[in-house]
């Protein structure tokens, strides 16, 4: 009796939190408020997939495991889940399962934490053909999302590849298709779909397109490095464009630490000869593409691109963008988009009142200033941007910025939890919890060391299988 | 004092002249979490960081461990987030003038994570990439600050 009375009283104190989405500004937020302030909060996680995690699952490199060692501080959820501080629920999708009024009604506060869902996309003639492919789509092939199993159906005949951008998730798709399946792919969490179909690709040449110029790349040194360093995996670089920025850089004289950087990168693999691979890839700068060439079959034959030139402005002292007038053809069998990844306004947004511009929910400093006790992180908040490094910085921020809300602080009592299990109930709506979770993952585990890999990620629909 | 190192931000690299001042506060009680390792009677090495807040923490550490194990293992406000893989850069710290040169120097590895840092300055470094040796003996570390739109400006 003592003891219900005394869970009845603590429980109406606390805040409830609804958080819509599992990626790791997602963890970081929760993890953060949790350790400032163990006593004030009851947070529920609601994840559209089944699996947590968001793009370190379905968007981080199959090689590069290290990345995704953020996944240890992640499960250190699993304390907050068992005293009923947190609570996940997998398979729902906010302004799908649940609408936003459910969560205002019955949340203190709500945090936006559910990043992209989509590819930037380049429009251009022939952009819609069949073979020109987005890399949200690519990226979620390779990496197991077996809704996007059939992206790549074969690699058999396909011997030249345009990308178009060149930012890290560029880079990521050249060891893709470059990289040596046994050596780099076949002990990894690659998608079995995938790892079949590189082991019979026939991939020789990526052309890398790029609009802007050298000093405007978006990789980072670190993704360029690794993928240089191929050269002894058989992958050569063949170079990029050079002499069309001697003049730009010889005027420029000292740049800053990341171009540098960059550039002697670029030199040093250059000059230090070709490595003796057959397969390579190479940087286009000043190229944007306007239009494709195709075949007799109807596949695509090349990938036509204009080309640009760096000018200096006399009268600005700046280096700018201008048409060359002409246009180049690249032997292209697939185009590969890599402009980027996309974030959307959920569909409640207007009438609510959320304002969504450029990419991001407006926002200051995490909160969302228009609306009550409503708070964004991660990609969402800042249009797709940056790597896990800005999602920690972001989250302990937006952390800060929710534990200091006054309004937060004395809103009213809401029923958080109990509410939404009703009408989820009412719904008979599947709900994977977190120990579900645990226990899916055994067995991607148990599965994927069969075949020598960490795990292999089933489908969403094997997950909900294997849930009551 | 941190805000004014973040400001110097990637583009402008000054030798940064940050005032380690010099207070006296106690040394922690050595205390022996996860990786780190006992040190030998005598053989204590010294590592002072600064916190977020301002704090001076000292302690008393073994020669080979690294600046984020010891960090951890002492609470402070160090993420590592891939671990101590260099794959991440939540691990920055900024190194005392004094001390920066007796580091070995970074590794090409190291130089590419630091690239991503925020608020880089001249004597910034990886922590997991920085093991106690008894040259280091005394260091002082500092654990940046950094505001969102600081971070905002930095990533464009
Ligand atoms: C291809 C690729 C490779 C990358 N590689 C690296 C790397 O090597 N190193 C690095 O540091 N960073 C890397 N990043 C960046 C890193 O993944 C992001 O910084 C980070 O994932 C952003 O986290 P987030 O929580 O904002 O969003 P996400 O990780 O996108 O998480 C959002 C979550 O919300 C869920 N969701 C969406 N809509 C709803 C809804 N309506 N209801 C409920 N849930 C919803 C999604 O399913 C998802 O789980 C990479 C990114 C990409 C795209
Ligand atoms: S912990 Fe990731 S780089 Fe040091």
């Amino acid at each position: 009796m003592n003891i219900t009375r005394r869970f009845l009283s603590t429980n109406s104190n606390l805040k409830k939190l609804a958080v819509i989405g599992s990626g790791p500004s997602s963890f970081y937020t929760i993890l953060q408020i949790l350790k400032k302030q163990p006593n004030n909060f009851q947070i529920d996680i609601f994840e559209k997939n089944p699996s947590p995690f968001g793009l370190v699952r379905y968007g981080v490199a199959p090689d590069h495991p290290e990345v995704k060692n953020c996944i240890d501080k992640f499960n250190e959820i699993s304390e907050f889940i068992k005293t009923g501080k947190v609570k996940y629920f997998g398979n729902v999708e906010i302004c799908k399962d649940l609408s936003l009024n459910d969560l205002y009604k019955n949340y203190n506060g709500i945090l936006y934490a559910y990043g992209s869902s989509n590819g930037n996309k380049v429009e251009f003639p022939g952009s819609l053909h069949q073979n020109i492919i987005n890399s949200f789509d690519f990226v979620n092939w390779y990496n197991g999302n077996h809704n996007y199993k059939n992206v790549i159906k074969s690699l058999k005949g396909i011997k030249d590849i345009s990308i178009i951008g060149a930012g890290n998730v560029a880079i990521d798709i050249i060891r893709i298709l470059l990289g040596d399946v046994n050596k780099r792919w076949k002990s990894t969490d690659i998608s079995n779909h995938a790892l079949n179909i590189l082991k019979e690709s026939d991939v020789k040449n990526v052309n890398v397109i790029i609009r802007r110029g050298i000093l405007d790349s978006k990789f980072t040194n670190k993704e360029l490095r690794e993928l240089l360093e191929m050269r002894d995996e058989g992958v050569e670089f063949k170079g990029w464009n050079k002499e069309d920025f001697d003049e730009q850089l010889k005027s420029l004289g000292k740049l800053d630490r990341v171009n540098k950087r960059r550039i002697d990168l670029l030199n040093k693999y250059k000059e230090n000869g070709n490595g003796n691979g057959n397969k390579g890839w190479k940087l286009n700068y000043l190229r944007s593409p306007i239009g494709i060439m195709v075949k007799p079959d109807g596949n695509i034959k090349e990938l036509l691109v204009k080309v640009s030139k760096m000018v200096h402005n006399e009268e600005n002292d700046k280096w700018e963008y201008k048409s060359d007038g002409k246009i180049e053809s690249i032997p292209s069998d697939l185009v590969i988009l890599a402009t980027g990844y996309k974030c959307e306004p959920l569909n409640e947004f207007k009438e609510i009142g959320i304002l969504f511009e450029n990419g991001k929910i407006i926002n200051n400093n995490g909160k969302i200033e228009n609306i009550k006790n409503s708070y964004c992180v991660g990609w969402v908040s800042n249009n797709s941007q940056g790597n896990i490094n800005n999602t920690v910085n972001d989250s302990m921020n937006v952390a800060e910025t929710i534990i200091n809300d006054e309004d937060l602080i004395n809103d009213e009592n809401k029923e958080g939890r109990k509410e939404i299990e009703i009408i989820l109930k009412n719904k008979k709506h599947k709900i994977v919890k977190w120990e579900d979770w645990e226990k899916i993952h055994s067995i991607e585990i148990d599965q994927g060391n069969k075949d020598g890999k960490p795990y292999n990620k089933l489908s969403f629909n094997e997950m909900l299988e294997l849930v009551k | 004092m941190f805000r004014t190192i973040a400001k110097v931000g990637t583009r402008s690299l000054q030798r940064n002249t940050l005032s380690f001042q010099q207070r006296t506060f106690g040394v922690s009680p050595i205390t022996f979490h996860g990786h780190l390792k006992k040190p030998n009677p005598g053989e204590e090495l010294h590592i002072t960081f600064i916190t977020k807040e301002g704090d001076q923490k000292t302690f008393e550490v073994a020669e080979g461990d690294n600046i984020l194990d010891i960090a951890q293992a002492n609470h402070l406000d160090m993420e590592g987030a891939c671990g101590g893989s260099c794959a991440c850069s939540t691990c920055h710290i900024i190194v005392d003038p004094e001390y920066y040169d007796k580091i070995p120097e970074p590794d090409d590895d190291e130089n590419d994570m630091l690239d991503l840092a925020f608020g880089l300055t001249e004597t910034s470094r990886l922590g997991c990439q920085v093991v106690m040796s008894k040259e280091l003996d005394g260091i002082r570390v500092a654990l940046p600050v950094l505001t969102r739109n600081f971070m905002n400006k930095d990533m464009n």
